[in-house]
């Protein structure tokens, strides 16, 4: 089976089109406290919206200022641009500023009278039995509103099989990673990356395959080498292997991730107690470490990136911040010191959704390559 | 010549607290007005009063509970505990540029350059270890924004002291308000394991009195703005901001009572608070100028334009109305936390900020719309054009957008303010 629709990065229309074609609904999804899941039981197809490839955001940033991220204002141009092709979308309040891409979506669209099925769910930004309890309503209130769109009843048992299927290309991607681990991997950060990407916009069982036809040929694969420093790549939003492989390109090789286009996208696997379906997932979701957007989650956050950058033995860590973004603005107060401790040194790296200052981040990282890669 | 002020040199060089500064500087300004103004001496007594009240807490024998967005504040004055907002301290350094300077500028060091000079001031002054105290307890909540979601829990794990969040709900409803209900009786059980008493319901209703007083009068100093003209400067708008931290204040009845006085008297006498006749009234669709407050005056002045409201800082007066049904009270308590100035606008979906703009706008005879973004706000810089379309689409007023940072004055001058303010009604107001 060709699996190189796996490394395709471009935003494709043409899965979500055949999709629509068989007369069943595509909606969007912004921010990883929409459990996919749900939208997979109502037979609706989730397309998580990424903007990669956005250079030009001017009309969004009428709506959403000059002061906020361009991950936000990049998806929403992309909505204004019809970039999709979608019935509408399903958000939650992610982080303030992609919450606002639901208010500015809701006017653009009445505006110029387009019908949009648009829904944005309260995801709580701390994790204790009263959180998830609400979280579960939001969730049913989430279920209802699918099942009113679709027509279709969502039963226990189909969210089971749609978590099982979700779960089965968790494990996968955890297998894509692993690869990661070798000295000499036989993929590059640029291709991870742009292996989970592409589950955004195909339906999980298409991806399933591929990621199995892929991991079926890794033995004739070529390892990686002639690179300098082992690396990883923690921060905002980043939905653009040209990024990854701008490092790659200056002799880094990166090797992990807590992207949450990448690998804490996937996370674990959830297990789904029978006796409280919905339940359960809130539960999962809420505990999930994805990003800074928790107000409790961050000594956890800490510990999986210093543990992750021992595991996959990196020589460094950068992170990216994409401007204007809180969530991840802060995090080096005490991962700094944490990783100084754990022998990794770290970069700092400023970016925006387009690629700018491609040269100087190019410059950056050599220098920073220089600095951490190991002799001989 | 102009008299140096040597504290902040201390407050500088790290040798004096941020909190003793302010205190002494409070008291200092009263001592001042009483002899030279004593007729406006009100206006320090209450910054005395909650400066002081910080300061000498713990030495009091009282547990200082710090606290961040929207809490039940009301409960901590119930179990004798005092309570310190900790956006006081940046809004009363705000025209302190020196000051404020060094904590936005240690704080960036350690963070980023973007997030909010409001959390920049307050994790900067802890970094710089100038709190001159550690609280016994940091509540907090998930909002106002992401900026302060970065900030709190990094100052929670320096200063190490037991800590509680509540989760502010997307929607205000009556599932949003039965969630808050929930997360409050937990704080309380939080306070009482913290101070190892009972909520004692005495106390807590006296509380609850004084808030209902202190709210009534706050509503009622809103109405005398409804008038025309103004009888109150913009400038007292910004008092408005201890209500975040006194409402249960017994200190902030005469001073809500002196300015209910004033502004009645201004009325009676028919006059008002711009002194060569009012033209604009203008709405401030965001904060504050707290940096260039001089602006309020100057422009009551020169122009005519008056702020006669500020969207975020609009407290809406909400009352216990039983208060002998503790069940009922703490739903008030949920919808007080949702209503607060920049929690009912700014957070959760932008109709809940078109509401407060049309009962501001329908309410206060508006002429003149500003948005007066601070940088920081970066979630509600994302709502202008939806704000602004709507201003112009309901009420036919064009909306000025103008950026400032309310807290680091050398983002912009109070003189790029005022001329940016004033060009606007000059050119495109034109009353």
């Amino acid at each position: 089976m060709d699996y190189n629709k796996l490394f395709d990065a471009k935003i494709s229309r043409e899965s979500i089109g055949a999709w629509r074609a068989s007369g069943k609904k595509a909606l969007g999804v912004i921010c990883c406290h929409v459990p996919q899941e749900l939208l997979h039981a109502a037979d609706i197809l989730p397309v998580r919206l990424r903007a990669t490839g956005c250079e030009d955001y001017s009309e969004a940033e009428v709506w959403m200022s000059s002061f906020s991220c361009s991950f936000a204002k990049s998806i929403l141009q992309y909505l204004i641009d019809d970039v999709y092709d979608l019935d509408g979308y399903v958000t939650s309040d992610g982080c303030m500023q992609a919450a606002r891409i639901y208010d500015n979506w809701k006017a653009y669209s009445q505006n110029k009278g387009k019908t949009q099925a648009i829904i944005e769910i309260g995801a709580p930004r701390m994790n204790s039995a009263t959180t998830r309890a609400y979280y579960k309503e939001e969730l049913k209130v989430l279920l209802a509103w699918l099942e009113k769109l679709t027509g279709n009843k969502i039963t226990d048992e189909k969210i089971i099989k749609s978590v099982e299927l979700y779960n089965e290309a968790r494990g996968l991607v955890k297998q894509v990673l692993e690869l990661q681990k070798a000295e000499h991997p036989v993929i590059t950060g640029t291709e991870a990356l742009t292996i989970m990407l592409a589950e955004t916009n195909m339906p999980v069982e298409e991806y399933i395959e591929l990621l199995k036809a892929f991991l079926a040929d890794v033995p004739n694969r070529t390892p990686v080498s002639g690179h300098r420093a082992r690396l990883m790549v923690i921060g905002s939003a980043l939905d653009d292997p040209r990024f990854v492989e701008a490092i790659e390109n200056k002799g880094g090789l990166v090797v992990a991730d807590t992207l949450c286009f990448g690998s804490m996208a996937f996370g674990d696997e959830l297990k789904v107690s029978h006796d409280d379906v919905v339940g359960s997932i809130a539960e999962y979701y809420l505990d999930r470490i994805v990003c800074p957007r928790m107000i409790d989650n961050r000594d956890r956050l800490h510990s999986l990136i210093v543990n992750r950058a021992t595991e996959y033995k990196v020589d460094g860590l950068l992170y990216t911040k994409m401007q204007n973004c809180e969530c991840w603005g802060g995090e080096n107060t005490y991962l700094e010191p944490a990783l100084k401790d754990a022998g990794v040194p770290i970069l700092y790296l400023e970016r925006e959704e387009k690629l700018a200052n491609i040269g100087q981040l190019e410059i950056r990282v050599e220098a920073f390559i220089e600095m951490v890669e190991k002799e001989g | 010549m102009a008299k140096i002020d040597t504290d902040i040199l201390k407050v500088m060089s790290g040798e004096m607290s941020t909190t003793d500064y302010i205190a002494s500087q409070c008291e200092g300004k009263l001592a001042h007005t009483i002899e030279k103004d004593p007729d406006n001496a009100w206006i320090y007594d209450l910054q005395v009063a909650q400066w002081g009240q910080i300061r000498d807490a713990q030495k009091n024998g009282k547990k200082l509970i710090a606290f961040g967005g929207p809490m039940p504040v009301d409960i901590i004055y119930a179990f004798d505990c005092q309570p310190y907002y900790l956006d006081q301290l940046p809004l009363s350094t705000a025209p302190k540029g020196d000051m404020n300077s060094k904590f936005v500028d240690l704080c960036e060091s350690k963070t980023n350059q973007s997030m909010c000079s409001i959390d920049k001031v307050e994790m900067g002054a802890l970094l710089a270890d100038q709190y001159g105290l550690t609280p016994d307890a940091f509540v907090y909540s998930t909002v106002p924004c992401d900026s302060s979601r970065l900030a709190y829990p990094i100052m929670q794990k320096m200063w190490g002291c037991p800590a509680f969040n509540i989760d502010l709900p997307f929607r205000r409803d009556e599932r949003g308000v039965a969630y808050l209900v929930q997360q409050t009786k937990e704080f309380i059980t939080f306070m009482e394991e913290l101070t190892g008493k009972k909520l004692d319901m005495d106390k807590m209703k006296a509380s609850m009195e004084i808030a209902n007083k202190t709210n009534e009068l706050i509503g009622k100093i809103a109405d005398l703005r409804k008038h025309t003209p103004c009888p109150l400067p913009g400038m007292l708008l910004v008092t408005n901001a201890c209500m975040s931290g006194m409402a249960a204040d017994p200190a902030m009845i005469p001073f809500l009572e002196k300015e209910l006085e004033m502004g009645q008297m201004m009325i009676d006498m028919e006059m008002g608070a711009c002194m060569n006749g009012e033209k604009y009234r203008m709405l401030f669709l965001q904060n504050m100028l707290w940096t260039q407050l001089k602006a309020y005056s100057y422009l009551e002045r020169e122009y005519g334009a008056i702020c006669i409201m500020d969207a975020l800082g609009h407290y809406h007066p909400d009352i216990y109305e039983h208060i002998d049904d503790f069940e009922d009270c703490l739903k008030v308590m949920a919808v007080k936390m949702m209503n607060l100035p920049m929690i009912h606008g700014a957070s959760g979906p932008v109709e809940y900020y078109c509401d407060r703009i049309t009962y501001l706008m329908e309410n206060f005879n508006i002429n003149t719309s500003v948005f007066l973004g601070h940088v920081g706000c970066k979630h509600t810089w994302a709502s202008t054009k939806i704000l602004s379309d709507f201003i112009q689409s309901k009420f036919g007023i064009p909306t000025l957008l103008l950026d400032v940072d309310c807290i680091d004055g050398r983002y912009k001058t109070v003189e790029e303010v005022q001329d940016a303010i004033g060009d606007y009604l000059t050119t495109v107001v034109k009353i």
